[in-house]
Parts: C-alpha cells; sequence; structure tokens
C-alpha cells in the first residue's frame, strides 16, 4: 500500500490534539476518503433529485449516477446489473431476503447456518423456522472455531432449503471454503446465501465463480458511508421471488383488484433509495481500485494481521482465537487476556488513542463454543500501518501492567 | 492514564467485597448487560422493617461492573430496600468516585438494575 495513503482520509488528518489514532475496528465500520465524500456532497449540492420520474435534467442525472452505481458494483463481484438490489445494508439485506424466501421453507423443511455466524444472519433464519414449523440447524465447529466440510456435507439432506454461511468470520477472520458449500447446496437442491461483510471490502469476490444463490455486504465496510448495503440474487432466482416490499417504484401496473411488478432490481426497491450511499459506494469501489485492487488490500491486511497474531502470541497473558494458520484467515484478530474483562482492555486502548472492538461482536453461538463472555478484536483495512500493530502490542502490555503489575 | 482504572476500583476488582450466594436470601434479582452479554444476580437479607441486613452478589464482568457490585453491597447494608432500589448513575459515579462514559454506564448500574429487578420480582 502506498505509505501515505492516510493523507487521503480527512478523519487521520483531523486528530491533532494526542497521539494519531490507530483505527482497528475496520469489521465493524471503515473511514472513507475525501473521493467518496466529494462524490455524495457532488449529488447533495449539484443534482439532488429523486430516481423514478424526474424528466428534468438534474432528474435525469441523478438515474444514471444511480444506475451507474449499481453497474460499478455488479462488476466489482462479477454480477450483472440487474442482479443488484440495494439495501441499507447486510442486516437489511438479510433480512429482506429471508421475507422473499418465506413461501419456499415449508413445515419439516431444514435451514442450516453455521455457529460462527453474525446474528443478522442467524436471527432471521432461526425465525423463519420457528414461524414456518421448519427445522434450524446450526452447524457445530471445530475447537479452533472453524467449519468442517465433512460436517456441512453430512449435515445437508432432502429437507434442506437453505443454507447461510458467512464468507469470512468477523471475530476470528477464518475465510470458509464458500464455494465447495454452494456447490453442495446445488447439489441438494438448497439455496445458498453468502454473508459477504468481511469479504466484500477486503478480497476478490467473483459470485459466478463462488456459484452463490445470494451474497450480501455492506457498504461502510468498505470505505462507502452508512445506510448502503447490497443484497445481490441470482437472475433466476430474482425473477420467480415475491418482493418484501410494496410501494413506489417497484410496480409495472395497479390496480383496485391486483398489482403486478416491475422487473427485478426496481421489483425489491420499493420506495426512495439510498441515492447518495449508491453513489458513494461506487466511488469507493473506484477508489478502491484506483490504489491497486482488493487483491493487494487482502495481502496488505493479512501481513499485519499475522505480523499482530506472532506479537500478541508471545505475550504469556494472551490467548489467540481462530486458526493457527495465516493462509485461511483475513484481516482479523481476535484475542483475550487473562484476568482482564475485553472491555477493559478495549477502554485502557482507548485512553491510548487505539480503537478495538471489545465484547461478544454479535456473535453469542460463537462466544458460547470458546466459552468465553467475549473478546478483544483488531480488524485491519488498507490504511493500517506497521506501527499500528506496534502501538497495538504496546497498548496490550500497558493493559497488563496496569493490571497485573 | 486517567483514574478511571485507580487502585479503589481495581481493588474492589481483584477483591471483590460480598461475592457470594446468600443463603435464603428474601430478594434475589439479575441482569444482563446488553453490551457484553455479561450476568450478574443480587441476593438480599432485608427484615420486616424492609431494611437490607446483608447483600451479596455473583457474576462475571469487567472491572466497572465488578468493582460497582461490590461497592454497592456496602453501600446498601443497613439501609431501606425501597430507598436502594432507587439509586441511580450518579449515586455510582460517586460511589465508583470517577464518572462513567455513555458507552460505560451500563457497566456501572448492572448491579443496581440487578436489585431493582429482584426487588420488582420479590417484594412488590
Amino acid at each position: 500500500m502506498r505509505p501515505d495513503i492516510k493523507t487521503d482520509f480527512p478523519l487521520f488528518q483531523a486528530q491533532s490534539d494526542q497521539k494519531p489514532l490507530v483505527f482497528l475496528d475496520n469489521a465493524a465500520a471503515s473511514q472513507m476518503p475525501k473521493h467518496v465524500l466529494d462524490a455524495i456532497t457532488e449529488y447533495y449540492t449539484s443534482y439532488k433529485a429523486n430516481v423514478h420520474s424526474g424528466i428534468y435534467t438534474i432528474g435525469r442525472r441523478a438515474v444514471e449516477a444511480y444506475e451507474n452505481s449499481r453497474a460499478v458494483v455488479a462488476r466489482f463481484i462479477g454480477a450483472q446489473a440487474s442482479e443488484i438490489i440495494f439495501t441499507s445494508g447486510t442486516t437489511a439485506s438479510l433480512n429482506m431476503l429471508m421475507r422473499m424466501l418465506e413461501d419456499t421453507v415449508n413445515e419439516g423443511d431444514e435451514v442450516i447456518v453455521s455457529g460462527m455466524e453474525h446474528h443478522s444472519n442467524f436471527i432471521p433464519w432461526q425465525e423463519l423456522c420457528k414461524k414456518r414449523g421448519a427445522r434450524f440447524t446450526v452447524l457445530p465447529l471445530l475447537p479452533d472455531g472453524t467449519l468442517s466440510l465433512d460436517i456441512v456435507r453430512s449435515t445437508f439432506s432432502d429437507k434442506t432449503k437453505i443454507i447461510a454461511i458467512t464468507h469470512v468470520s468477523h471475530v476470528t477472520g477464518t475465510v470458509n471454503d464458500v464455494k465447495e458449500i454452494c456447490r453442495i447446496a446445488r447439489e441438494k437442491g438448497a439455496y445458498s446465501i453468502i454473508d459477504g461483510a468481511q469479504s466484500a471490502p477486503h478480497m476478490r469476490v467473483d459470485v459466478r465463480e463462488m456459484g452463490c444463490d445470494f451474497f450480501a455486504f455492506s457498504g461502510q465496510k468498505m470505505l462507502g458511508p452508512t445506510g448502503i448495503g447490497v443484497l445481490f440474487g441470482k437472475k433466476e432466482c430474482l425473477e420467480k421471488l415475491e418482493p418484501s416490499g410494496f410501494g413506489g417504484g417497484m410496480i409495472r401496473t395497479v390496480k383496485s383488484d391486483i398489482s403486478t411488478w416491475a422487473d427485478a432490481p426496481a421489483k425489491f426497491e420499493a420506495g426512495t433509495p439510498h441515492i447518495a450511499g449508491a453513489i458513494g459506494l461506487a466511488e469507493a469501489i473506484r477508489y478502491i481500485e484506483n490504489v491497486g485492487g482488493v487483491d493487494e488490500i487482502h495481502a496488505h491486511e493479512c501481513m499485519l494481521a499475522a505480523q499482530a497474531r506472532e506479537m500478541l502470541g508471545s505475550i504469556s497473558e494472551v490467548t489467540l482465537y481462530g486458526p493457527k494458520d495465516s493462509i485461511h484467515t483475513a484481516g482479523i484478530v481476535s484475542f483475550t487476556l487473562n484476568g482482564v474483562h475485553p472491555h477493559d482492555v478495549a477502554e485502557v486502548l482507548a485512553r491510548e488513542n487505539i480503537a478495538v472492538r471489545a465484547g461478544h461482536h454479535c456473535a453469542l453461538p460463537l462466544m458460547a463454543h470458546f466459552g468465553i463472555p467475549g473478546t478483544v478484536r483488531a480488524s485491519f483495512y488498507l490504511y493500517n500501518t506497521k506501527e499500528d500493530v506496534r502501538r497495538l502490542v504496546e497498548g496490550v502490555q500497558q493493559v497488563i501492567s496496569l493490571f497485573h503489575g | 492514564m486517567d483514574d478511571l482504572y485507580k487502585e479503589h476500583i481495581l481493588n474492589h476488582y481483584r477483591n471483590p467485597r460480598n461475592k457470594y450466594a446468600l443463603v435464603g436470601a428474601d430478594l434475589v434479582g439479575n441482569e444482563t448487560n446488553t453490551l457484553c452479554g455479561d450476568e450478574i444476580t443480587m441476593y438480599a437479607h432485608i427484615d420486616a422493617g424492609g431494611i437490607i441486613t446483608a447483600m451479596s452478589f455473583v457474576g462475571e464482568g469487567c472491572a466497572i461492573s465488578q468493582a460497582a457490585a461490590s461497592l454497592f453491597t456496602d453501600f446498601a447494608k443497613g439501609k431501606r430496600a425501597d430507598e436502594i432500589r432507587n439509586v441511580t448513575q450518579q449515586d455510582m459515579e460517586q460511589l465508583l468516585g470517577i464518572p462513567v462514559s455513555i458507552i460505560r454506564a451500563r457497566c456501572a448500574v448492572l448491579a443496581v438494575q440487578a436489585f431493582r429487578n429482584g426487588f420488582n420480582k420479590n417484594l412488590c
């Protein structure tokens, strides 16, 4: 990565009164480069209009920018523009998808998730099963928190209608073999749903090569603004599924006895979308491609995470979670400190202007698997540096001397 | 380092007072911190006049919630239960000797809330 890349991000320039900010909560929220902020501001100051019906000049420009953003997102993950539905985020994508698939799950059917899911790829399917009288199966994990493909294979049955799995664990950084999981699902005639919140911002994603039916991710975790997300759905799936929301922009005809729907993706985007958000997300993707692309970002983050694992791992009070090898992990490191609650670790680090996440990370089933209330998580992105890792480790040593000293 | 982790708090965290389950408690209440999932259970003996004669707690948590619970049990002894259930965040900050941020406020009042839950369940 370019060494001065932080200068592209106004937030890192705004901190002058204290030690430079070490931002290691990228799995929750990423910062925005000025390119993205400028694109959003331009929409709000030069051509703010709705996207549904404005014939006038700025109305047309808004439609062009919004649909062009859809095309940029589609190209980024190897999809067609008609397969990209804009939502408010991964959670909204998955909840909406749950409503869309509701009618395809019946009593006695089965939905499978894994024990490492974020609550947003867990509860919607649990609720769906409760409502439809279906079986909700949670794939057990190996001791290191990884998934065994043998267990995935043997769990599938003729009754399995859906498997919903995360691409990359937001807690341990474990990368799942989603291509193989989607292949198994296809063979068994089940829908495959991939939570890409932690993969799309950080590594190459090609939904065709992956073979998934649905793929969800968030803009705000990939240098975009909050409130914008994506649901990819395979064309043939979107064509036959019913919309989950109704209103303006999603209809073909409306009569007093019956209404019919527009083609996808409009069918699934009732109401005014987050136009500025979509424009900002597309600009974030352009920025990512211009600074070297996701492959380079992935290599950079993995290098930092491996270094953090090695340095933290050499401290006797530290316990690391997740697989030992760095080949199957992304730029996320989770750890605990013997005798110190994760929130106390994060609080002390915060006083050194180091931002990490502490707690259960909306993954209580995974915490139960590890038998702990929570972890401290450092998650890296393109602007993080070896100096950030050094500051993190130094901060952890301060926590130890405060609590154990 | 500011004084959030001053010796007073770390002392109560490392050596919590009254950390056990009271046998035959008149009041048992628990609460979960939605922020972190930490759970705490409060126990109290309350006499016929409504006075707390003993209070204890069980649970794991961060330094703030554990120190707060420890301080709270000492503070509550000998006082009226219906007054203790109205202990506020400001009262807890005074006991802890520090102000707490909006994010850690739940940690500071976790024990009070657990006591209140028990009061509402057992004594109302």
